[in-house]
């Protein structure tokens, strides 16, 4: 007999052998494939447990839409918080210069010492800083790029200063990153960083036969011995929490992620973010010595990510960041912002980048197409010359931004995955010569596809263990510590 | 609430009154220890009057009100707020040393839940004028006063009247409404009480399920669950903090795993979620063939429900749950709930060293309790 429930909007696709169910809002469940047969065919009796679960998790309603609608819509508006919080990551490129030559440096940077062409004057810095508070966010990062941030530390330091000042009005919860190599940093600037609290992210590839594989200094020589003493040096000041290190995979240490992963660990790092090598800046032109295929690279993923799970079971608190930004989308109802993925997509609405000469671009990639091709399609202003509201009311962002709803995506549109992924029109434009893309044979997609899959037959397997493990990089603590509602007895 | 008995002389009316030195305790002697004091808002008189046991001296030629205990069974003490009554005899209306009081605005409910265990009766008086009497009397170092009922927001005026009572002679005591949260479906309500209570009330709130056909079924109205879902997103709305509850039954116990998945994917704001073991009296005892289930057969379930809670990182406590029913990794998570006067042990707890630790039963709990009660020694 044909039963009355009504179907809520829902995207599936199989996985692990099963059916995955995902709606808008990124409530998920997954049913066995005759389950799934009965779902459709209105044949799941109203007593049963898979009803009741269907319906908890708003996949089927039988009465009181109004309510089920009014819910869903809540939960949607939690989930897009990002869009009511506006643009909070601020990029502030300090210097184009660098003291390394790393082979597959994204910002193309470069070594001549024409301080004056490559670096940002204080009179460009203070107008971005004014720019930044503008923003109606309640949260403002500025971030310190390059080049290497710290050959240019008394911009930097002008930048950190002025916004202070600024923020004696405006209020705002204000953090500063600098994105070092840290072969610059000496006794005064960890001083400066320390007093300011200001967090630091740098780069570590691995071991030092793979880190200094690509990351050398302009003389040819490997920077790892540098960059770990120094990074020790600033972990005994800093406390290790507020340093964390980024690696790119790179063709050599794509088969030995899993020394990387013990590298890390050995230097007191809390934390890795697998990232895969982009095709852009240097990394594009030598793409055939050091690129792979996003098969490699989702292999080489799923196989570290089984090791750090391998870790933190026995005991060892290690998050892998990546893994940690889709579990927090999957599993929580929170909206988690993150420039490079999300919908509508974070450039210019969630991040922002301002160049030495103070143009500011929508994202990165966006500013190294400009150096690279001299294509300035992403750049939305100056900010010598533009106000707050030319630049991020202006047509061009709304135009980029309205392209990049992966809700109306060719491919994205009925892809299960949707409610967590995002799209990064910059790069579409870069490969397509248009802001929507391919999907899903683009290599973004066809990444990101893959890990949904590795965390998904995860989720799966229903073992609490991992269970406990996931949420524990979710909450960004140990379980152990999570204790503060379990009295002892 | 604890009764006491005795004999009323000089007075042949209701008084409420504190009891303002001393104990009054069966054998108790200095005369001094059996002084209350009650307070008539109205007249904005107090007078004295004298609480004596059998073995006070006499009092002649007093003309204050006197109360003449019998029997054993009553320990007054300083602080404790009473009514005595001609021909009913006393009721402790608040009690000091209790860490749950709590006062009434109606015995009326819009619910009529299978498990309620004060089940809803209509008012002879506006209860919410006799308890910000009691409020007014109560030392200001309280530190939770509940207010409860039937369901209190169907007495709004009395509602609003019983917080405005409380933030005026109790300002630093936060209160713990108990309700269903229906009608503050209405915005307009829950940001009235928002704004009277000043941050200073939180809600308990029960939602037996995950779904409204199975909530609807336990409170006895269709459309419950919907009205409460709603009432409850006002309250995050407004900044009231809220305590979520559920009693574990026969026709929930089940879903108890997905109830709390359920409660974080949809409200993860609440502050705390309460998992509460049935207590057999009112309509729960009326239904036990319907409701009762044996903690040790949903063990599994509520350690599940309770892990899934924690490792989110949500506050979660059990109450009302006899230590040796419950597996050993949640015993952290085990609140001693029962209130003073109705917790009790059974024979099987002869010796037990957890007793301190443990809830113990509810005074009704002698026809009904688990199977696997034994004492830890
Ligand atoms: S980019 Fe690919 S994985 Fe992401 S939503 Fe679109 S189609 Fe799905
Ligand atoms: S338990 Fe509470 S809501 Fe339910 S009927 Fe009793 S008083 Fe009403
Ligand atoms: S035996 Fe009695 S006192 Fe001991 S844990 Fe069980 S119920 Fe509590």
């Amino acid at each position: 007999m044909s039963q009355s429930y009504r179907f809520l909007p829902f995207r599936f696709e199989r996985v692990a052998d099963r059916v995955l169910l995902v709606n808008d809002v990124g409530d998920f469940h997954f049913l066995p494939e005759s389950s799934f047969d009965a779902l459709i065919g209105r044949k799941i009796s109203p007593e049963s447990s898979e009803y009741l679960d269907l319906k908890s998790k708003n996949m089927i309603w039988d009465s009181h839409l109004s309510n089920v609608i009014d819910l869903l819509a809540t939960k949607y508006r939690t989930k897009k918080q990002f869009l009511y919080d506006f643009t909070s990551l601020h990029m502030f490129v300090l210097t184009r210069r660098c003291n390394q030559r790393c082979a597959y440096c994204h910002a193309s940077s470069v070594c001549v010492e024409d301080k004056d062409v490559l670096d940002m004057d204080v009179a460009t810095a203070r107008k971005c800083v004014e720019l930044v508070f503008m923003s109606p966010a309640k949260s403002i990062k500025i971030e310190f790029q390059g080049g290497e941030p710290l050959l240019n530390f008394n911009v930097l330091k002008s930048v950190v200063e002025y916004s202070l000042e600024l923020n004696e009005k405006y209020k705002k919860n204000l953090e500063f990153v600098v994105c070092t190599n840290l072969i610059a940093l000496d006794e005064d600037k960890l001083e400066y960083i320390k007093s300011n609290k200001i967090y630091i992210s740098t780069s570590l590839d691995g071991p030092e036969y793979i880190h200094d594989e690509f990351r050398k200094n302009r003389s040819g020589e490997g920077s790892y011995k540098n960059v770990t003493a120094n990074l020790a040096l600033a972990q005994s000041s800093l406390g290790h929490d507020n340093i964390s290190a980024l690696m790119t995979v790179t063709d050599l240490s794509i088969d030995h992620l899993d020394e990387v992963i013990d590298e890390y660990i050995a230097r007191g790092l809390g934390s890795i973010f697998l990232r895969m090598l982009n095709p852009l800046g240097y990394a594009s032109a030598e793409w055939n010595r050091l690129g792979y295929s996003v098969d490699d690279f989702v292999d080489a993923y799923a196989k570290a990510l089984d090791k750090i799970i391998q870790i933190n079971r026995s005991g060892v608190y290690f998050p892998e960041m990546f893994t940690t930004l889709l579990l927090s989308r999957i599993l929580t109802p929170f909206s988690t912002g993150f420039v490079d993925l999300q919908s509508p997509a974070g450039v210019g609405i969630g991040g922002v980048i301002y160049d030495t000469n103070g143009d500011v671009y929508v994202s990165d990639e966006a500013r190294m197409l400009a150096h690279s091709k001299g294509d300035k399609s992403f750049c939305v202003g100056n900010a010598h010359s533009h106000s707050w509201r030319e630049i991020f009311g202006s047509e061009r962002l709304r135009e980029i931004i309205s392209s990049s709803c992966i809700e109306a995506l060719p491919g994205c549109a009925w892809c299960v995955f949707q409610s967590y992924c995002g799209a990064d029109p910059v790069r579409n434009y870069a490969v397509y010569g248009d802001m929507v893309g391919k999907r899903p044979e683009n290599d973004f997609c066809r990444k990101h596809k893959a890990i949904f899959r590795v965390i998904f037959e995860y989720l799966a397997k229903d073992d609490e263990d991992i269970e406990d493990i996931f949420w524990s990089w979710i909450i960004g603590k140990p379980l152990a510590e999570n204790s503060a509602n379990a009295t002892q007895m | 609430m604890r009764t006491f008995t005795g004999v009323a002389v000089n007075f042949s009316y209701s008084l409420i009154g504190k009891i303002i030195s001393g104990a009054v305790s069966p054998h108790a002697t200095e005369p001094d220890s059996h002084i209350f004091i009650f307070n008539d808002p109205q007249s904005r008189s107090q007078r004295t009057g004298l609480l004596l046991n059998s073995s006070s001296p006499v009092f002649e030629n007093c003309d204050s009100p006197v109360f003449k205990l019998l029997g054993e069974n009553y320990v007054v003490e300083k602080g404790d707020v009473i009514l005595l009554t001609p021909n009913e005899g006393g009721t402790v209306l608040y009690e000091k040393k209790s860490r749950s009081n709590a006062v009434l605005v109606t015995n009326r409910c819009n619910s009529h839940c299978i498990t309620c265990p004060q089940p809803p009766q209509p008012d002879q008086e506006d209860l919410a004028d006799f308890s910000s009497k009691i409020i007014s009397l109560i030392d200001p170092d309280l530190e939770v006063l509940g207010i409860t009922g039937g369901e209190p927001t169907l007495n709004w005026e009395g509602l609003l009247k019983v917080v405005s009572a409380s933030r005026k002679f109790l300002p630093n005591t936060s209160i713990q409404l108990l309700t269903n949260a229906r009608l503050l479906k209405d915005f307009v309500k829950a940001k009235e009480l928002a704004e009277l209570a000043e941050g200073n009330l939180f809600a308990c709130v029960p939602l037996y399920g995950d779904v409204d056909s199975l909530h609807d079924e336990i409170v006895g109205v269709r459309g419950a669950f919907w009205e409460t879902v709603e009432g409850l997103y006002n309250l995050a709305r407004v900044g009231i903090c809220v305590e979520l509850r559920t009693v574990i039954m026969q026709s929930n116990y089940s879903r108890l795993e997905k109830w709390a998945e359920f409660v974080y994917r949809t409200f993860p704001f609440v502050d705390h979620v309460a998992l509460m073991g049935l207590e057999p009296i009112g309509l729960a005892a009326e239904n036990i063939d319907k409701v009762w289930i044996d903690p040790a057969d949903y063990a599994k379930q509520l350690e599940k429900s309770v892990k899934s809670l924690h490792r989110r990182g949500m506050n979660v406590s059990i109450y009302n749950h006899q230590i040796c029913t419950l597996p050993k990794s949640l015993w952290p998570f085990a609140r001693k709930s029962i209130s003073e006067w109705k917790n009790i042990y059974f024979q099987e707890c002869e010796g037990c060293k957890m007793q301190s630790a443990c809830g113990g039963f509810f005074h009704s709990a002698q026809a009904h309790r688990s199977q696997s009660i034994s004492a830890f020694s």
